[in-house]
C-alpha cells in the first residue's frame, strides 16, 4: 500500500469514527435516561471554571479594540461612531469566537484529560459492566451542558466586552457611561446579538464532542492522555473557526439583513 | 453455569488471542485461568461480560447467549455477572460510598435508605467500613482492590470475574484478597472465574484450573489434577508455590 493510500484509509477510518460518535450522541440524547442532574452539574462546574477567564479576556479585547480603533476613527472624523463599531464587532463576531476558543482551551482539554484518564484506568469499562452507558452518562451530558452554557457565557462576554470598550473610552476621552451607551444603543439592534449568541450552541457542541472523542479514544498510558488533551484543544479550535465560517456564509447569503 | 464453546477472537492477522476456547465454569466454584502474558486470558474474561465481541463461538451464562446479543440482553446478563478490574477501576471523582452507590442508583430500583444500607453492609463485608467518605486516591492498592470487589458485589451478582485480583500486592494482602474470594463463594454462593499469574492466589482460590495457551484451553480440571500433569508450564507454575 502506498503512503498516500495509507493516509487516505486512515483519514476515512477517522471520519467514520467521528460520524459514529456524533450518531451515538443523537441516539442517546433522544432517548432516556436523560441524566439532567449530570447536565446541570456540568453547567455549574464548567461555567464556574470558564466564566472568570471569559470575562477577563473579553474585557481586555473590548478595551484593546477601542484603544486601537480610536486613532483611525479620529483620522476619518468618525470618532463618534467608535462605540458602535467596537460593540458591533464584539457582539457579532469577536465575543462568540473568542469565548468559544477560551472554552475550547479550558474545557475541551479538561474533558479530553478526564475521559482519557477514565479510559486508561478502565473506569469506562467498569461503568459499562455495571449497566450504565458511559457515552450517555459522560459524553451526552457534557455536550448538552455546553450547548446550554455557551450562549449564556457569550452574553456575559458581550456585556463585559462592551464595558471594557467603555473603560477604554473613559480613559481616552473621559466619556460618560450615559453617552457611551446612548451611542451603542443607536447602532446595536436585537438581531445583531441573536446570530452571534445562537451560533455558540454549535461551538458548544463541537468543543464537548471533540474533547470527549479524544478522551474516549485515548491510547494506554499517561502519554496517550497527554496527546488526547493537546489534540482536543487544537482540533476543537480549528473546528470552531470552520463552523464560524460556514455559519457566517449561510447568514450572509440567506439573511443579509441581519448584518 | 457459564459455558464457553469454540470461541474465536482476532484483532489482526497476527494477533489471534482466542482460537477455539472451550471452558465450563460450574456453579458455586472458583475457576482460575492461568497462562502466559498475551495468551488471551483477559480477552476471554472481557468477552464473557460483553466488553469484547468474539468473532465466532458461544458464551452461555445461565443458558443465555452473550455473543451477538442485543444491548438489552447484555444488560440483563450484566445484572448477574460482575467484573473486578485489575486496578479496581474506581471512579476518581466519587467517594468510596458514592462508588458503591453508583451502580445501585443507576440500575436498581431502590430507595435512598436501602442503597445506604447496602453500601454500609458491603463495605463491612470487605472490612473497610471506615473508608466510606474517602476518595479513591487516598486508598492503598489492596484497599482499592477490596473496594473494587465491594462495588461489584453490591449489586449482588451470581458470577464474578476477577482480572488479576492480587497483582502488585504484598503477600499478606494477597492472602487476604484470595481468602475473600473463597469467602464470597462460600457465604454468597458466588461463582468465580479469576485470571491470575500468582501461584499463591491460585492455591487458595482455585477449585478448578484452566490453562490457556496459544488461544486454546490446554488443560482444564481439578487443582490436584493440574499438579500431576506433565505440561512444562503447569509444572513450572506449581513448583513456584
Amino acid at each position: 500500500m502506498s503512503q498516500e493510500t495509507g493516509i487516505l484509509k486512515k483519514s476515512l477510518v477517522e471520519f467514520g469514527r467521528y460520524a459514529h460518535f456524533i450518531g451515538t450522541y443523537f441516539k442517546t440524547a433522544l432517548k432516556p435516561p436523560y441524566e439532567w442532574r449530570q447536565v446541570f452539574r456540568h453547567i455549574d462546574e464548567l461555567g464556574t471554571y470558564s466564566t472568570p477567564l471569559v470575562m477577563v479576556t473579553n474585557f481586555l479585547i473590548g478595551a484593546i479594540l477601542a484603544f486601537q480603533a480610536r486613532p483611525t476613527m479620529e483620522e476619518f472624523g468618525a470618532a463618534g461612531y467608535l462605540p458602535a463599531l467596537v460593540t458591533r464587532s464584539l457582539v457579532i463576531e469577536l465575543s462568540p469566537v473568542i469565548t468559544a476558543l477560551i472554552v475550547a482551551g479550558r474545557v475541551s482539554s479538561g474533558i479530553g484529560a478526564e475521559l482519557g484518564s477514565m479510559k486508561v484506568t478502565e473506569q469506562l469499562e467498569a461503568m459499562e459492566c455495571s449497566g450504565v452507558d458511559p457515552y450517555n452518562y459522560l459524553v451526552t451530558t457534557r455536550i448538552n451542558a455546553l450547548i446550554l452554557l455557551m450562549p449564556i457565557l457569550t452574553m456575559i462576554a458581550d456585556f463585559v466586552g462592551i464595558f471594557g470598550a467603555y473603560v477604554a473610552e473613559w480613559i481616552a476621552t473621559g466619556a460618560t457611561m450615559e453617552l457611551f451607551y446612548q451611542q451603542v444603543q443607536e447602532f446595536l439592534y436585537f438581531w445583531d446579538i441573536v446570530p452571534g449568541v445562537f451560533k455558540t450552541t454549535f461551538f458548544g457542541f463541537i468543543i464537548a464532542l471533540i474533547g470527549a472523542y479524544k478522551g474516549f479514544n485515548a491510547t494506554s498510558g499517561t502519554q496517550g492522555v497527554g496527546r488526547a488533551t493537546t489534540s482536543a484543544v487544537v482540533v476543537a479550535s480549528l473546528w470552531i473557526l470552520i463552523i464560524d465560517l460556514i455559519l457566517v456564509k449561510i447568514v450572509v447569503d440567506y439573511r443579509p439583513d441581519l448584518y | 453455569m457459564i459455558v464457553i464453546r469454540d470461541l474465536y477472537k482476532a484483532f489482526s492477522e497476527t494477533l489471534r488471542p482466542l482460537q477455539g476456547v472451550h471452558l465450563v465454569a460450574e456453579e458455586k466454584t472458583n475457576t482460575v485461568l492461568i497462562g502466559k502474558s498475551g495468551s488471551g486470558k483477559s480477552v476471554l474474561l472481557k468477552s464473557i461480560v460483553g466488553l469484547l465481541e468474539p468473532d465466532k463461538g458461544s458464551i452461555l451464562v445461565d443458558e443465555v447467549e452473550v455473543v451477538d446479543s442485543r444491548q438489552d440482553t447484555l444488560q440483563k446478563i450484566r445484572h448477574n455477572v460482575g467484573y473486578v478490574f485489575q486496578s479496581g477501576a474506581l471512579y476518581d471523582s466519587l467517594t468510596v460510598g458514592e462508588n458503591l452507590a453508583f451502580p445501585l442508583e443507576k440500575t436498581r430500583d431502590l430507595s435512598r435508605g436501602e442503597i445506604n444500607d447496602r453500601v454500609a453492609y458491603y463495605l463491612e463485608q470487605v472490612g473497610l467500613p471506615e473508608k466510606i467518605g474517602r476518595m479513591p486516591s487516598e486508598l492503598s492498592g489492596g484497599q482499592r482492590k477490596r473496594i473494587g470487589v465491594a462495588r461489584t458485589i453490591v449489586t449482588e451478582p451470581k458470577y464474578l470475574l476477577y482480572d488479576e485480583p492480587t497483582t502488585g500486592l504484598d503477600p499478606l494482602t494477597t492472602k487476604e484478597i484470595a481468602e475473600f474470594i473463597v469467602k464470597l463463594r462460600d457465604d454468597l454462593d458466588i461463582t468465580g472465574i479469576a485470571v491470575t499469574h500468582d501461584p499463591y492466589c491460585l492455591q487458595i482460590v482455585a477449585d478448578t484450573v484452566a490453562y490457556i495457551d496459544e488461544g486454546i484451553i490446554k488443560f482444564s480440571g481439578h487443582t490436584d489434577e493440574a499438579r500431576q500433569t506433565a505440561d512444562p508450564f503447569l509444572k513450572a507454575f506449581f513448583q513456584t508455590v
